[in-house]
């Protein structure tokens, strides 16, 4: 389930049905539901796309969808429809991580609009998940010694003060960092600081 | 030529005064069929006239034929007089056996008979000579010699049975006992007897021959004459004193009615006639000479109410039932009154024409305080309305912003299609579809609020109690969703339809319902259940029952919850339930609450299937 899906939820059918034609003429790929416990039955971390949720729904309504939606990793942008400008409501929708929040009767390019952030956002975050997911493979396949190493790098010590932190001669501190520059494939010391901060690698180290 | 006798004179005046006596009662009995008995007086008095003239012409004859030929017909009104008295003494007093009566007109009626088969006449076998005398100083002519007839006794037997049935009648009647019967009894039938007497006495012995004087019958009959004349007189003054009477107590009676405003009036069916007092007249806009023309009235009543009208005043002729009504009249032509009238249909005898006897009232006022109550009533279940609907108008806005913002997305969705280089026609008509379909959501949706908000007039249809159900669950389905309400509607359609107003009654459904609701709100989600529901009730009727599954009502409150005012929540006027029980009242219904069970309420609005008047 790869393709990049617009998931729309609203106990409207009629109102579902019209959406989706729209949103199928403007050429997304749509999966409409009448309920959010459809939707949570039939997406998975992996599934790819964004969801479109009216907030007014009788049994699960938009904002208790979207937190089971959360609990089961689906990690895909949310925009909400509504038909009243509730703003305790959009509020919280939008602490809650909601991408948008467009009314019912808002014209058809804003919601276009939303829909295309709310992809934008789920293909940059699978992005950095894949690179992440890399990264992270590359790092795994350091001994504890040289992750030892790496972590001091990371906070910029010279070699020398590397080795007389560690108890060990400057020489094997060498050895360590050519092993590492190998199996991590970057040069620089910086380079090194950044990837480790994307993998998450030694931040309770910096605090 | 000889002069006019006294003796002409006499018996000339005899028969004039008879004759405008028998005038007189035969034209009382023309004008009154019912007074039979004036008609047999009347007969009387003519026959008087024929004997005293064929007695005169008997006085005056030349020769024996010619007096014998003047008996001879002297029998006919003889026959008439007897009959006449012995009928009018049995229409008179009532009394007397049948069998006595037609025994003395039989009797009498064979003497007559005989008398036109004999020859001369009844009485005698053959006058061969008559003789001059004087009678009160002049001459007439009397029986000389003759052969008495051989039915003579005959005569006397008939005179016997004349006594028999008079006496029979005379004793029945002094019985009676009443001073007026006595006086009667004594008066009529005394004279009628004894002019029996003398007449037979004198007759049979002037046809022996013991005396020689005219044959004479009609100077003892002045007696019974003018008895019976007297009596009659005596009865014709009182009925006229009666009449006098009954007019005075009639314009009393208007007077009482006039004081109190009520108008009196008659109506004949059979004749089209409606006679009424001044008051009647009066507030119908009427002159007192109009005509009583049943059309005049029906010409001021109401257009819209004159049909009715005339439909029920002719079944109230035919029951004889007592009939009220109250219908709007414009005495002037352009203002409008309310009149109530009330009567009752009779007939004097089972086979005569009926009449309704009644009264009416200009009840405008009454109407119109009736009318205000009605009004206010009208405006309360209108706010009651309007709040209900406050209540519940966020979850409308839904409702109404589904259908429209559907038909907003479709519309887009086509103008992007038909962008496109090959427009998807079949796509674009299911478009079209979905559009006109949510259009119509949407408009529903707005005409049952239209219909909750309206100020309006009642109207009274037919409705069933199942499709009021409906509307109100549509009503309310949103916002029970929102709330997690389970709304359940258990239909019935086989139930009979009530009549009512339809939005009166959706109203209390609606009250109902939303008292159910927030009944159950402070229930966890599973236990949030609303049901409705109609059965037929225990006295043919249909109930609409709301129950719901909250904490149920104290018994303190039941008793108290459709009193105005009193609520248990923290917002509201506590007055929707009563005003929801008014108007069950005014459908001729009832609303009841009941604790159920399982705990939670059952609220039943209870409706007759023909029902009273919505206010």
């Amino acid at each position: 389930m790869n393709a990049v899906t617009v998931h729309l939820v609203d106990d409207d059918e009629s109102h579902v049905r019209a959406v989706a034609r729209l949103l199928s003429a403007q050429g997304f790929a749509v999966r409409a539901f009448h309920a959010g416990s459809a939707l949570l039955a039939a997406v998975s971390p992996a599934t790819r796309g964004c969801v479109v949720a009216d907030l007014e729904m009788p049994g699960l309504d938009g904002l208790a969808l979207q937190h089971e939606l959360a609990a089961a990793g689906v990690m895909m942008p949310v925009v909400f429809l509504s038909g009243r400008g509730d703003i305790p409501r959009t509020v919280k929708a939008m602490q809650e991580g909601a991408v948008d929040f467009i009314e019912k009767h808002a014209p058809a390019e804003l919601l276009v609009a939303a829909v295309r952030r709310a992809l934008a956002r789920d293909g940059d975050e699978f992005a950095r998940r894949a690179r992440l997911g890399a990264v992270s493979q590359r790092f795994a396949s350091l001994t504890k010694r040289e992750m030892e190493v790496l972590g001091e790098v990371v906070r910029g010590q010279m070699n020398k003060q590397i080795a007389a932190t560690l108890g060990i001669s400057e020489r094997t501190v060498k050895m360590h960092r050519t092993a590492i520059t190998t199996k991590v494939g970057v040069h620089s010391a910086a380079q090194l600081a950044t990837l480790a901060r994307e993998a998450g690698l030694f931040e309770e180290g910096n605090r | 030529m000889q002069g006019l006798s006294f003796i002409t004179i006499l018996w000339s005046s005899l028969a004039s005064g008879a004759l405008l006596l028998g005038l007189v009662h035969g034209m009382r009995w023309l004008l009154d069929r019912g007074a039979s008995a004036n008609l047999a007086f009347a007969v009387v008095a003519f026959s008087f006239v024929g004997v005293a003239f064929t007695e005169l012409g008997g006085m005056q004859a030349a020769t024996p034929d010619a007096w014998a030929r003047w008996v001879r017909w002297c029998h006919l009104p003889l026959f008439g007089l007897v009959a006449g008295t012995v009928v009018f003494v049995h229409l008179y007093f009532g009394t007397g056996r049948r069998w006595l009566l037609w025994t003395a007109i039989g009797t009498r009626g064979a003497v007559t008979a005989l008398n036109f088969l004999s020859h001369p006449n009844f009485n005698f076998a053959e006058v061969s000579s008559v003789r001059r005398l004087l009678f009160f100083g002049e001459p007439v002519t009397v029986v000389g010699d003759a052969v008495t007839g051989n039915w003579q006794w005959l005569a006397t037997l008939a005179s016997l049975a004349l006594i028999a049935y008079i006496v029979d009648a005379t004793v029945a009647q002094w019985r009676r006992g009443g001073s007026d019967d006595r006086r009667r009894a004594v008066v009529i039938g005394g004279s009628i007897l004894l002019f029996v007497l003398l007449a037979t006495s004198f007759v049979q012995l002037t046809i022996w021959g013991f005396i020689r004087l005219p044959l004479l019958i009609s100077p003892p009959f002045l007696v019974p004459l003018l008895a019976i004349a007297f009596e009659l007189s005596r009865d014709m003054l009182r009925a006229s004193r009666l009449a006098g009477e009954l007019r005075d107590s009639q314009s009393r009676l208007e007077l009482a009615a006039g004081s109190a405003r009520l108008g009196l009036w008659d109506f004949d069916g059979h004749r089209g006639h409606l006679a009424a007092s001044g008051e009647a007249r009066a507030i119908f806009g009427l002159a007192e000479g109009d005509s009583d023309d049943f059309r005049n009235w029906l010409e001021k009543v109401d257009p819209d109410d004159a049909e009715r009208l005339t439909r029920e005043i002719a079944r109230a002729l035919d029951s004889g039932e007592v009939y009220a009504t109250e219908f709007r009249i414009r005495p002037d032509g352009a203002t409008t009154r309310w009149v109530s009238i009330r009567g009752r249909a009779e007939r004097r005898t089972p086979d005569a024409p009926a009449v309704i006897r009644g009264v009416l009232r200009d009840v405008s006022q009454q109407r119109q305080a009736q009318d205000e109550t009605q009004e206010l009533r009208r405006e309360l279940a209108h706010a009651g309305r309007v709040s209900m609907l406050g209540q519940l108008s966020s979850s409308l806005a839904h409702e109404l912003t589904q259908p429209l913002s559907a038909i907003l997305r479709n519309a887009e969705a086509a103008g992007m299609l038909l962008d496109s280089r090959s427009p998807d026609h079949e796509e674009l008509k299911a478009i079209v579809t979905d559009i006109v379909r949510d259009d119509r959501r949407a408009r529903d949706v707005i005409d049952r609020l239209r219909a909750m908000l309206k100020r309006r007039e009642t109207e009274e249809q037919t409705v069933h109690g199942d499709s009021l159900l409906q509307d109100v669950a549509a009503i309310v389905r949103a916002d029970a969703a929102s709330r997690s309400i389970f709304l359940e509607h258990l239909p019935s359609p086989e139930l009979p339809a009530v009549h009512g107003d339809r939005v009166q009654l959706s109203q209390v459904l609606l009250n109902l319902v939303l008292n159910a609701m927030d009944a159950v709100a402070g229930q966890p989600a599973a236990r949030r259940h609303v049901l409705l529901s109609s059965a037929r009730s225990a006295d043919g009727g249909v109930d609409l029952c709301v129950a719901d599954t909250g904490p149920g009502i104290a018994a303190d409150a039941a008793r108290r919850i459709f009193e105005p005012f009193y609520t248990t929540k923290s917002t509201g006027m506590g007055l929707g339930l009563s005003i929801s029980r008014t108007i069950a009242e005014a459908h001729g219904g009832r609303l009841t609450v009941e604790t159920n069970a399982q705990g939670g309420a059952t609220f039943r609005l209870s409706l007759p299937v023909q029902g009273g008047t919505a206010i």
